[in-house]
């Protein structure tokens, strides 16, 4: 019985910038950065503990737009690594390193493939002079790929397994752009033995056997939308036997986020107690991990309302978690938000028959949406003529009542503290 | 609060004043123009509020009537307190005490919160107010007022919504500002600075491909110029080896040449040239002896020749002897005959002058033949003795008349011998004659006058009498007479001697006038001359012997002149018998040595002969020894020896410069090709070559030190490029920036929202409830003018009041008449102090009389209504109007004179 084993991964963006964090502690952000360089780094070592038969690579392995030849340069040290024990490694560009934006100076070490983006072409798998597998796969020649490639694949080569290289979405799946459409029937019809698929930044087995369509994901999370572990797949297959999948987890960094209700809490220092035993519950879960990133949202109707809502108050509890936290294994970056309101009874203050009732009546009578859209149009100096406009998200619906309701409650908390007070 | 007693200890106009009696209610002061209601007004204010500084620019009321500022004022609280509150200046508006029955209080705050934290605006506006600001609707402007007005009417307590809308509008444009510095805007900076960096490292990628091609080619390029370097540098030892040897070869061209020019000699003897140049030196010597000998021989001949032998000179040999011992008396008789001739010459002269200096018509005979005796000598002594002592006599005599002579003069010398009774006669006349003329004149008597004129002219004419006839008083000498006679006559007989003398001088014909002792003289000069004719007789024979001995050797010159040359009869005698023993002496030497050079000759002849023997027989053997080398005469024996020489010394040259050029260049083909090279190429074309080439390699060599260094240069760069890690740093910063920018949005947003919502509930509200001030106001304003206004507006947004009457027309503040405008002041004073003192301490209201623009109708309402406001709370009303006291004390106001 023969065994084709190899590692299937993709995905790897290395050295993109991780997104969404809005604080940064400065010892912390080398490891940061440095998290995709060692999860792929991690996927290498594996390769070499695990004697793998080859590594595939299914696109995505740097962001072109950043045009880093570091990223690159980073990417050869690792292929270095596999050629030096003979690990053949074959790669394709995805949508996001498409074949324009890889450096064409750059010399590979001996034993990388890199398939070409104008046709489907294969290469094979030797061992002991005999032809153990053979790798279909097609690049991407720039971003955007429209076309379905799953279908340019065909197997002529009965010699050996089948495995197709592919950097694509298959069946539409929401998040991710839709480049190389395909579905599902598509792959299954080519009659091959694994589909190494890259694209979505989640590992999923679309087909279990005959043949295997498989996600890897992406090897580090590098957001926080992208939860769940990250890592690549070990991956054996057996002439009549069926295949062996094996996920493992290289991400370095682990991306968590968490609500802390603060409404029990009578002072800003109990409001910092909370965050930290959260916090510490957080990283037990990610112990296997370098580090965690931990976003927090604090909530809960509390009298501490206001003065977490004046500026720089979030920032402050943010600082001093992290400084906290300083030195902790895995290491700990926090990022705090509040969602908080005052301890005020809405429903008594809107029967009064003052300006706090007809605020609080107008926010709620608001069925037309009118309040909505003045707010939207107060914001446009920001949002639809300032300079820095394109680095801003626009406002979706549910985040304009957020806004609203935040708007609301700050308005509230102003008026009816001052007046306690 | 109610005013109880006013104190006041120095204040403007007021000192030490103390108004006492106020009640609760409406109190009326009353006082005429000026008697300080708007001092008593600031007063009451500013000991609540405090006093205000040089620096406030306004009125300080400094006591004028002595006093020290400040004052108190006793009051009662609503609940029941009584304080004395007391100030004097200071800083932050003076010190103020509080005095309670139990304790005194010190500090504003606690005066502030005594009166319910009204604010000095509140009460310099709304409660206490004089005529004129009551026409200023700026009075109400005031934040604090404006924001009591809606404020108090909000529901919202002592909440500002003025002050939330500002704080949160602050914390927006902290945040966000389209123009100007804000957060948001310096988040965006940093960002385009992030994003400028990121570029700048971006371009890292196409920049290492480049690099990378680019050291590709340096690389390819550094092996293309290594190359053609070292193609050059072969090139260039090529060509410098043949400009080394450029001459060498050229050299050894021309020699093998003109070696095949030249003629074969292989008959030609080997070192016939030795042989040959012997014979020829030998024949040459011998020929050159042959020439000194002869020239020699004529030498000889010559100096032979050249003798001359006088031969006629020397046949008078004895006579040539005999003029020679002649020599010596020839020259002495010519030396002396000058001196013999002058001592004879001068002798003759001496002669002639001895005679001529005895008598002039003497001469040498008379001379010869005068002689005296020695009686003539004695007779001669004897005239001289006599002439002697008679001289001497006639001396005498004149020696004696002359002393007498003199002696008589020097008494003539001693004056006139005029009687002086005739001088003081004449004198008295004249003295007479002046006085006579002075008393005449003086008494102008005339005939006294003419007396005296004439007796003065009588004096006169007698003085000049005596004077003209002076010497008529003179005497007659007669010694003088007597010693003339005698000086005549021995005068007589000297004259009588000479005669005599001169008779004995005409015999001996001599000159009658000499003396007697001349006479002897001439005797003695005579004796003299004859010696001297003597001896010139003496000179004149030696002379004639020296004249005969030149005379002979004068002879025989004669003879011998034409034999001899130089000799002149003109020469002197000594000079020509030298001139002739000279050339006779010299003939003789040179027949001598004649005869000795002609044996010479004789010899160098015969010596000549012998060489030329030996010359003929070496020519002999020369012309043989060069017909046996074949050629034709020695000249061509030459000519052939120098081609042999030539063809030894190219031969030589030849194998020299062969052996140089092959040890550079190498045997055979290589040998071949460089001569090859030379014979096609000029040495100037070469050097050009080489120094296109040198050229060439400098260039390549610069060429390729610039390529090693380019290369090193790019490979570092490359280095660098490959290890900047500054990317993801500036990649992760930029996505820290873009979502802080992001938070910072949404928190904007949120403040914005709270914005929208606030004002959105604020015209709801203006909408649907207007303020407590304004509707309380809007009572009083409908009473006030008899129903005439119903509503009072504030819009929400403008500082402006607008009334409504029951036609629903609106007017406002600027449309209104004064008095109508006063009276909505006054409305919306007592409307907010309605209002104000639903949750404070009720403070007195102290007014103007506000009345005096009110018509009767609305006057009266006024008062009606402020008696109703002054059921709540101290009314303090100042009036200068009998009219408005009475009106006031009809309600029941407490009358207050000042």
């Amino acid at each position: 019985m023969t065994a084709f084993r190899f590692i299937h991964c993709s995905d790897l963006h290395i050295d993109s910038p991780f997104k969404g964090l809005a604080s940064q502690v400065p010892s912390l952000t080398e490891r940061l950065r440095e998290s995709t360089f060692q999860a792929f780094h991690k996927i290498v070592k594996l390769a070499l503990e695990e004697k793998v038969d080859a590594v595939l690579i299914a696109g995505d392995i740097f962001d072109g737009a950043d045009r880093s030849l570091q990223a690159q340069l980073k990417f050869r040290r690792g292929l270095q690594e596999l050629s030096q024990e003979g690990i053949p490694s074959f790669i394709v560009h995805g949508n996001h390193d498409p074949s324009n934006s890889w450096s064409h100076t750059l010399d590979w070490p001996e034993g990388t493939t890199i398939f070409p983006g104008n046709k489907v072409e294969r290469f094979p798998v030797m061992r002991g002079g005999k032809t153990l597998a053979w790798i279909y796969g097609i690049s991407y020649p720039q971003k955007e790929v429209n076309e379905n490639l799953a279908l340019k694949f065909n197997k002529d080569q009965t010699q050996g397994f089948a495995v197709g290289l592919l950097h694509a979405n298959v069946g539409q799946q929401p998040g991710h752009d839709n480049y190389a459409p395909c579905s599902l029937q598509d792959l299954i019809s080519r009659d091959f033995d694994y589909w190494a698929l890259g694209h979505i930044h989640e590992f999923k087995i679309l087909r279990e056997d005959n043949p295997c369509i498989v996600y890897s994901g992406n090897s580090q999370a590098r957001h926080l939308k992208e939860t769940g572990p990250k890592g690549c797949c070990l991956v054996t297959l057996n002439s009549g036997a069926p295949a062996n999948i094996r996920f493992v987890a290289t991400d370095v960094v682990s991306y968590r986020s968490a609500k802390v209700d603060v409404s029990g809490n009578s002072s800003i220092n109990e409001v910092l107690l909370a965050i930290q035993s959260q916090v510490e519950e957080l990283a037990k879960e990610s112990l296997t991990h370098e580090g965690l990133v931990a976003r927090l949202v604090l909530t809960g109707r509390t009298a501490l309302h206001n003065e977490l809502q004046s500026p720089g108050t979030a920032k402050a509890l943010e600082e001093e978690t992290n400084t906290f936290f300083e030195g902790h294994s895995p290491w700990v970056l926090v990022d705090l938000s509040t969602q908080t309101s005052g301890t005020y009874d809405i429903d008594s203050l809107k029967e009064g028959k003052d300006f706090i009732a007809d605020l609080i009546n107008l926010c709620e009578d608001d069925q037309d949406k009118q309040l909505e859209r003045k707010i939207q149009e107060t914001m446009k100096p920001v949002f639809k003529s300032w300079a820095g406009r394109k680095y801003l998200d626009t406002f979706s619906a549910e985040e304009i009542q957020a806004v609203t309701l935040k708007a609301r409650n700050l308005a509230l908390g102003q008026l009816v503290n001052r007046e306690n007070s | 609060m109610q005013l109880r007693e006013i104190h006041i200890d120095g204040f403007g106009i007021f000192a030490n004043k103390r108004i006492k009696g106020l009640a609760p209610g409406i109190n009326i002061i009353y006082g005429k123009n000026e008697f300080g209601k708007t001092t008593l007004l600031e007063f009451i204010r500013r000991i609540l509020f405090g006093f205000p500084t040089k620096k406030d620019k306004t009125n300080l009321y400094l006591p004028v009537q002595g006093g020290s500022l400040g004052g108190s004022l006793k009051v009662l609280l609503q609940n029941g307190e009584n304080l004395v509150i007391s100030r004097v200046p200071g800083t932050h508006g003076g010190t103020v005490r509080i005095s309670t029955p139990g304790e005194v209080l010190q500090g504003q705050s606690v005066l502030n919160h005594l009166m319910g934290n009204a604010s000095k605006d509140i009460f310099r506006n709304v409660y206490a107010f004089t005529i004129d600001e009551l026409h200023d609707f700026n009075t109400l402007n005031g934040d604090e007022v404006k924001n009591h007005i809606y404020g108090a009417g909000l529901g919202l307590g002592n909440v500002s919504l003025k002050e939330i809308e500002k704080e949160i509008e602050t914390y927006c444009t902290q945040i966000f500002r389209p123009r100007g510095s804000s957060q948001m805007g310096e988040l965006l900076e940093k960002i385009k600075i992030n994003e400028q960096e990121i570029l700048l490292i971006q371009k890292n990628l196409p920049l290492f491909d480049e690099l990378q091609e680019k050291l590709g080619r340096m690389l390819n390029q550094k092996l293309t110029v290594l190359n053609s370097l070292e193609d050059r540098e072969s090139g260039k030892r090529t060509l410098e080896t043949q400009v080394r040897l450029y001459e060498d070869t050229i050299h050894f061209l021309e020699a093998q040449n003109k070696l095949e020019t030249l003629a074969d000699l292989s008959q030609f003897p080997e070192n016939g040239l030795k042989t040959f140049e012997s014979l020829k030196q030998e024949e040459k010597n011998l020929a050159l002896r042959i020439e000194e000998e002869q020239s020699a021989l004529q030498a000889l001949k010559n100096n032979r020749d050249a003798l001359i032998v006088n031969h006629d000179l020397l046949r008078h040999e004895e006579s040539i002897h005999r003029l020679q011992q002649s020599t010596q008396s020839v020259s002495s008789a010519l030396k002396d005959s000058d001196r013999v001739q002058n001592e004879r010459e001068d002798l003759d002269f001496h002669i002639a002058g001895e005679i001529k200096s005895i008598d002039r018509g003497w001469n040498e005979e008379t001379v010869m033949a005068f002689e005296l005796t020695e009686s003539e000598n004695a007779l001669v002594d004897g005239f001289y003795d006599s002439f002697e002592s008679l001289r001497k006599d006639r001396d005498l005599y004149q020696d004696r008349l002359e002393s007498h002579r003199r002696l008589a003069a020097e008494k003539m010398s001693e004056g006139w011998n005029i009687p002086n009774w005739l001088k003081m006669f004449h004198y008295g006349l004249t003295a007479i004659g002046v006085l006579g003329i002075i008393l005449g004149g003086y008494l102008m008597n005339i005939p006294l006058l003419m007396v005296a004129i004439l007796l003065m002219a009588g004096g006169i004419f007698l003085f000049k009498k005596i004077f003209k006839e002076k010497n008529s008083f003179a005497k007659e000498d007669l010694v003088e007479k007597n010693l003339a006679c005698q000086r005549e006559q021995k005068e007589k007989e000297w004259n009588d001697k000479f005669d005599e003398w001169r008779e004995w001088l005409k015999e001996r014909k001599l000159d009658p006038s000499i003396a007697p002792i001349t006479a002897k003289n001439i005797a003695k000069t005579a004796l003299q001359v004859k010696a001297t004719i003597a001896q010139r007789a003496r000179l004149d024979e030696r002379i004639q012997q020296m004249e005969t001995t030149c005379q002979e050797a004068r002879e025989r010159i004669c003879s011998l002149e034409p034999l001899v040359k130089n000799v002149s009869l003109n020469n002197d005698l000594p000079a020509n018998i030298e001139i002739i023993c000279q050339a006779f002496d010299e003939s003789k030497a040179n027949r001598d040595r004649s005869n000795h050079l002609e044996n010479q000759y004789q010899d160098q002849a015969g010596k000549l002969a012998r060489l030329e023997n030996q010359l003929e027989n070496i020519s002999n053997d020369l012309a043989q020894f060069i017909r046996s080398s074949g050629a034709k005469d020695s000249l061509d024996f030459l000519h052939k020896q120098s081609i042999l020489e030539d063809q030894n010394f190219l031969k030589e040259k030849i194998a020299q410069k062969r052996e140089i050029i092959q040890s550079n260049v190498g045997l055979g083909l290589h040998f071949d090709k460089f001569i090859k090279a030379i014979q096609t190429a000029p040495l100037e074309e070469i050097k050009q070559k080489l120094s296109r080439l040198r050229v060439e390699l400098e260039e390549l060599h610069s060429d390729r030190e610039q390529l090693l260094q380019d290369i090193g240069e790019t490979r570092n760069e490359i280095e660098k490029l490959s290890s900047n890690n500054e990317l993801i740093a500036k990649q992760t910063q930029l996505e820290f920036l873009k979502q802080q920018l992001q938070s910072l949005a949404r928190e904007w947003a949120t403040y914005k929202g709270a914005l929208v919502l606030l004002d959105a509930a604020k015209q709801k509200f203006e909408k649907t409830r207007q303020p407590g001030v304004i509707r309380s106001a809007e009572n009083l304003f409908s009473q006030i003018t008899g129903g005439n206004y119903h509503r009072i507006i504030k819009p929400i947004d403008q500082d402006d009041l607008l009334i409504e009457n029951d036609r629903h027309e609106r007017k406002g503040v600027l449309e209104m008449s004064r008095g109508t405008r006063q009276q909505l002041y006054l409305a919306m004073r007592f409307g907010l102090i309605n209002e104000y003192e639903t949750h404070a301490e009720p403070l007195p209201a102290v007014m103007d009389d506000v009345f005096v623009n009110f018509d009767d109708e609305r006057d009266e309402r006024i008062i009606k209504i402020l008696s109703q406001f002054s059921k709540k709370r101290q009314v303090i009303v100042f009036t200068c109007h009998q009219r408005s006291l009475e009106a006031y004390k009809n309600i029941g106001a407490t009358p207050i004179t000042v």
